[in-house]
């Protein structure tokens, strides 16, 4: 077995007398999607917002490439190849979708600072690579707030591929979209794998099943089931927890 | 038309206007500009913290009275100064508790951050006013305006023209850093960090290192100010810390638009130009000067250089 790109051991968060996450263990493999499924509640967000180094957990360790980043900040663990997206569309205002994935692109060391986004050459180049992955290339003079909402979804994920990442973490990308933009970012997510480990949370089971290599069901916070989707459809336990279906 | 041309545009038309100053004007009146171009600076080095880091500091105060204070404490009492020596001591005295200061209130927001800067401030204000440093309540006096000592020369800086000169360069030296830092890559995530903090964390930037560093330039900018200040006038007192020099020179920023690097230049000349000019109409021009601010957060609330962006660029969508 590889070693994971990343690794999450007996992860808890609890916030008071709640236990969000309940000693979660998870593994990421490189060009592997693992999805995270489970009914709202189940601590999906919460797993997610620990392993970005949102959320510190409570008990338990996070290591990336065999390196404890548990206690390390956002900002740290993204320039440490973590990269994600967000629920609900975060786009930056005022930025040119060119401009805000720049920004994600820049290498902010030295004189890069000081001199203007837009005359960083490697940042541009890498931004605009990123906006043609995902099909923004003749949109990349449009205000990011004046956006569709599937095209912010798909701005976001070019802000994050311009970071680079090791490990992607997706959370809802498929919220609110329509059937067209749907297909076009699960046939994006598919081509995505090839270069980094992916996370996705998301509530379209059918897209988890096509899309997912391994599958970790959570309910009320605990891992119930991780395997590949066969084995997670087949699990009685999941079926009972999260598929509404009773037991034989 | 552009806002980003109109600051521009602006800047030259202002750069221009303080190099004919000296040309035009004598006396008083060089005096006069001369106040008004430091305060211009104030006001420029608060927009740029105001502004792009959406940090609302009323403490910027202390760090242009700290220095002012530095100066008038390390200024030699018989002989002239050098500048270099002293603003040196100065700048970097204001740009150190800029960073003190920072560093703690920066985690705070909104509300909280202006309650933080404020309570910072009236410590240096107190700081001088309640014990023996620096002369206590009287203040101190400068007795010398320094002097400027290049290879080979030694310009006095005793005349008013003269000196007004050289708080010209230095004021436009702080206008174009900001100018420059806005433009910057640096500026883009400042304003990243006040528009979607998550979102400029998740792209690997620390916002508060970032502001920061930001906060710490603009303590240092107003520094240069105040050392102009106490060498324009001779004399230091612990007013120059106080919160309302801090909240005069916010309302220059916003009136004039926080957003751009001009606009709190034009703040500043506008409101002292309306204190001088109804303070030689009325007694009561305080109520003027009040009424005119009204009328700016009504008609502008944006300020008066995005006011004039906006209708410049409706003018043109006219006539096209």
């Amino acid at each position: 077995m590889p070693e994971p790109a990343l690794r999450a051991s007996n992860l808890s968060k609890r916030f008071g007398g709640l236990v969000a996450v309940d000693r979660v263990d998870l593994d990421l493999f490189a060009a592997e999607v693992h999805a995270v499924i489970g009914p709202n509640g189940a601590g999906k967000t919460t797993l997610l917002a620990m392993l970005a180094g949102e959320l510190a957990p409570s008990a338990g360790s996070i290591r990336l490439g065999g390196h404890d980043v548990t206690t390390q900040s956002v900002e740290a663990r993204t320039r440490s190849g973590i990269g994600r997206t967000f629920q609900r569309s975060a786009v930056i205002p005022r930025f040119r979708a060119l401009d805000m994935v720049r920004l994600a692109a820049l290498e902010p060391a030295g004189l890069a600072l000081l001199s203007p986004l837009q005359a960083n050459g490697s940042a541009t180049a890498r931004a605009r690579t990123a906006l043609d992955r995902v099909g923004l290339a003749e949109r990349e003079s449009v205000a990011s707030e004046v956006l569709s909402h599937g095209e912010k979804r798909r701005l976001e994920i070019a802000a994050v591929l311009a970071l680079e990442p090791k490990i992607l973490l997706l959370d809802e990308p498929l919220a609110g979209l329509g059937a067209d933009e749907s297909r076009d970012v699960v046939a994006l997510i598919e081509t995505l794998k090839r270069d980094c480990a992916i996370m996705l949370i998301e509530h379209d089971i059918d897209v988890v099943f096509a899309l997912a290599d391994r599958i970790t069901v959570l309910d009320n916070g605990r891992a119930i089931a991780c395997g590949a989707p066969a084995q997670v459809r087949a699990s009685a336990a999941v079926q009972q927890a999260y598929l509404g279906l009773d037991e034989p | 038309m552009n806002q980003d041309r109109i600051d521009a545009g602006l800047l030259l038309v202002l750069a221009a206007g303080a190099v004919l100053v000296p040309f035009v004007w004598s006396g008083y009146e060089i005096k006069l500009a001369t106040t008004i171009t430091i305060q211009a600076g104030l006001a420029v080095a608060l927009g740029f913290v105001v502004g792009p880091a959406g940090l609302i500091s009323v403490g910027h105060a202390a760090f242009y009275g700290l220095a002012a204070y530095l100066f008038a404490m390390t200024a030699p009492e018989s002989e002239p100064a050098n500048v270099f020596s002293t603003v040196l001591i100065a700048i970097f005295g204001a740009a150190a508790f800029a960073a003190f200061v920072g560093a703690v209130s920066i985690r705070s927001r909104g509300l909280y951050f202006i309650l933080m800067t404020l309570a910072f401030g009236q410590l240096g204000y107190h700081f001088f006013h309640d014990t023996g440093i620096g002369g206590s309540a009287d203040g101190a006096y400068v007795n010398f305006r320094p002097e400027l000592h290049l290879p080979g020369i030694v310009i006095s800086l005793d005349n008013a023209a003269s000196f007004y000169q050289f708080v010209s360069v230095v004021v436009l030296a702080v206008v174009a850093l900001s100018w420059w830092l806005r433009r910057s890559a640096f500026g883009s995530i400042l304003v990243a960090a006040r528009d979607n903090e998550t979102r400029t964390r998740a792209f690997g930037y620390s916002p508060y290192v970032i502001r920061l560093v930001a906060f710490v330039i603009s303590g240092a900018m107003a520094g240069a100010m105040g050392y102009l200040t106490a060498a324009q006038h001779g004399f230091v007192a612990p007013q120059m810390l106080a919160w309302q020099n801090s909240a005069t020179v916010l309302v220059m920023v916003l009136i004039g638009g926080k957003d751009t690097t001009s606009g709190p230049a034009i703040g500043a000349i506008l409101l002292l130009l309306a204190e001088e000019i109804l303070q030689r109409a009325t007694e009561h021009w305080l109520i003027g000067v009040g009424l005119i601010v009204v009328a700016v957060v009504i008609l502008a609330p944006n300020g008066i250089v995005p006011y004039l962006a906006h209708a410049l660029r409706s003018r043109r969508v006219q006539h096209a």
